[in-house]
């Protein structure tokens, strides 16, 4: 070893973050940073590109494919407006009936696409203009949007608990996938309660009651396309499937429902969706390719280990850690997406919660998702925010100051995730033991 | 030049029809793995190309979103940049992806070098399968950097975020 490994770090982490500062595409700001490094210590350049494909050479990834497909599918056949009817009869005769449908719509919605974008963009227009016409105020009609669009990353199934898994380095998807589900549910309660609390103060309306006959019809006509997250998640846990078998099985199931059953849209729609797909896929797989050089090259400077020294050299109290790891998150996650995070944080901050601290790595998948899934929705670089501001024709500044008792909501739901264990463990332990 | 550019854009259009080939090619590769192993049977090669088609799209797919500008980058700073320095920033930006799309095209074509020779082991293809887009990639991207870099437009490209 003929380098000073405190210089290489240096160049890795630092050169990293000044090319993000100076707006370099984060999959190329870790690709130079690693090939600078890697000149540096003297590493040939073929170690760089061959792990770059290596780290894309996984069955297991194939399954982000085919659940962003599965989405894009789901969202642009029909299955929106299903989800809101649905929502409707379950929540609808509540005070503030309209949010409460919105909350819960974006619950049923997470579990089939996983992404905060496309609930936003998917549902957002249906419930917003619909909100905005019962007299809600607008700002806070986005606010309920953006902010329970966040269950979607946690509600199963979900790709960027995929991507924790492998970043992890192989955490059980089907363990991830059940963790997810009381901790999804449970920051859906913490948001209808703060909608109910908002719409009595503002006395927004409740619906009208649907009757029993039409209340079938809109029920079976949304369980069809919600089974789709049931095949994944049903497949994986009882393990008839693995989590990209399953992936591909909903995919043409919801090919089915979408073009045979729905038919809202013609077939030849299919290679718009392909496309859409392909650019969200282009994004996220590129990252995780090139965090492959630069996650090889951390493990390499032992960074991980010098990052949890560093943490216990702070405090070795856990609540302290974990609220400082918390807030850190929630940092990070108001200035870059919720993907490049996962895959940079995971290998650096698992051996300190995980190792160090005992924490159950599928209560550290969720409580990372969700800590990200906030600052989603918090400036200067919220993507939720920013979509939700753009679908309901609204401010940034106007829809922060009415997220402020949401960011509460979630904050509270972080609470419970990361100091209640049993809120992520209880199902996986009981469903997967 | 207009001969270089609906050459390379005659190119884009193969790589994306390409991708989304695979994209389904994948789906039915898992799809058939699942479908078979019901009937207690199992192909050997299926893991492997589903496999190989996603390190294809993965790699080719990096390529697309130099095009269409999709790559996602921290914006806060562009703020505070005056519209001179931020066309700087911006040159930087594409004399950075030039640099890297150049590494991927010379280190892609000896990592097909030193692993010709060998096969894979389901589908018996030659072992470079593999690496054979990442010398491609890179001649796009560095393609795509260039044609930035000279400020050059192509019809049908998405702009750059500043002169939308």
């Amino acid at each position: 070893m003929d380098y000073d490994p405190t210089i290489a770090t240096t160049i890795l982490i630092g050169l990293f973050v000044v090319l993000l500062i100076f707006r370099i595409p984060i999959t190329f700001s870790l690709v130079i940073s690693s090939i600078v490094t890697a000149i540096y210590m003297d590493l040939t350049l073929i170690s760089i590109v061959q792990n770059m494909v290596r780290g894309v050479n996984s069955f297991s990834l194939l399954a982000i494919p085919f659940f962003i497909i599965m989405g894009e599918l789901m969202g642009a056949g029909g299955i929106s407006n299903r989800i809101v009817k649905f929502a409707n009869i379950i929540v609808g005769r509540i005070r503030g009936g309209l949010a409460m449908v919105n909350v819960l719509a974006s619950m049923f919605f997470g579990g089939i696409s996983g992404s905060v974008v496309a609930d936003i963009s998917s549902l957002g227009p249906i419930v917003v203009p619909m909100m905005k016409k019962k007299g809600y105020d607008k700002d806070f009609s986005v606010a309920v949007t953006v902010s329970s669009a966040c269950q979607g990353v946690i509600i199963p199934p979900s790709h960027n608990m995929i991507l924790f898994s492998l970043a992890a380095g192989g955490v059980s998807v089907g363990k991830l996938f059940l963790g997810g589900y009381i901790p999804g549910i449970l920051l859906g309660l913490c948001l209808a309660i703060i909608c109910f609390i908002i719409s009595i103060k503002k006395g927004y309306p409740k619906e009208k009651s649907v009757s029993i006959k039409e209340a079938i019809k809109i029920t079976l006509d949304a369980i069809l396309g919600l089974i789709t997250a049931l095949i994944v998640v049903g497949g994986v846990v009882f393990g008839i499937f693995t989590a990209t078998e399953a992936a591909a099985f909903a995919c043409l199931y919801a090919f089915v429902i979408t073009f045979f059953v729905y038919r809202e849209i013609k077939i030849s729609y299919m290679n718009k969706i392909l496309f859409s797909s392909l650019k969200t896929l282009a994004v996220v797989m590129s990252l995780i390719m090139a965090a492959s050089a630069f996650g090889s090259l951390l493990a390499m400077l032992q960074i991980p280990s010098k990052v949890t020294g560093t943490l216990l050299t702070i405090t070795e109290n856990t609540i302290l850690l974990l609220l400082l790891i918390n807030l850190m998150l929630i940092l990070l996650g108001c200035i870059m997406d919720m993907a490049p995070l996962i895959i940079i944080c995971t290998p650096i901050l698992y051996p300190v919660v995980v190792d160090k601290l005992g924490m159950d790595p599928v209560q550290f998948g969720v409580m990372m998702v969700l800590n990200l899934a906030i600052g989603l929705c918090t400036p200067p670089v919220g993507s939720a925010l920013f979509v939700g501001c753009s679908v309901g024709k609204t401010t940034i500044e106007g829809t922060t100051k009415a997220l402020i008792p949401f960011y509460v909501a979630m904050v509270i739901a972080l609470f419970f995730v990361t100091f209640v264990p049993q809120f992520t463990t209880f199902l996986p332990n009981l469903l997967m033991p | 030049m207009k001969f270089i550019i609906s050459v390379f854009e005659l190119l884009n259009k193969f790589i994306v029809f390409l991708s989304k080939l695979v994209l389904v090619i994948m789906l039915l590769t898992v799809s058939l793995q699942v479908t078979v192993r019901l009937f207690n049977y199992g192909f050997s090669w299926t893991e492997e190309l589903a496999r190989l088609t996603l390190t294809y799209f993965v790699i080719t797919g990096m390529a697309i979103g130099v095009r269409e500008r999709i790559h996602i980058n921290i914006e806060i700073i562009s703020k505070f940049q005056s519209p001179f320095v931020k066309k700087i920033n911006n040159k930087i930006i594409y004399i950075l992806t030039f640099g890297m799309a150049c590494v991927f095209f010379w280190y892609g074509i000896q990592l097909i070098m030193i692993v010709s020779g060998s096969t894979l082991s389901a589908t018996g293809w030659p072992a470079y399968t593999w690496y054979l887009a990442v010398p491609f990639s890179g001649l796009l991207i560095a393609y795509y950097s260039i044609i930035d870099l000279f400020g050059i437009k192509i019809p049908g490209r998405p702009k750059v975020k500043e002169e939308i």
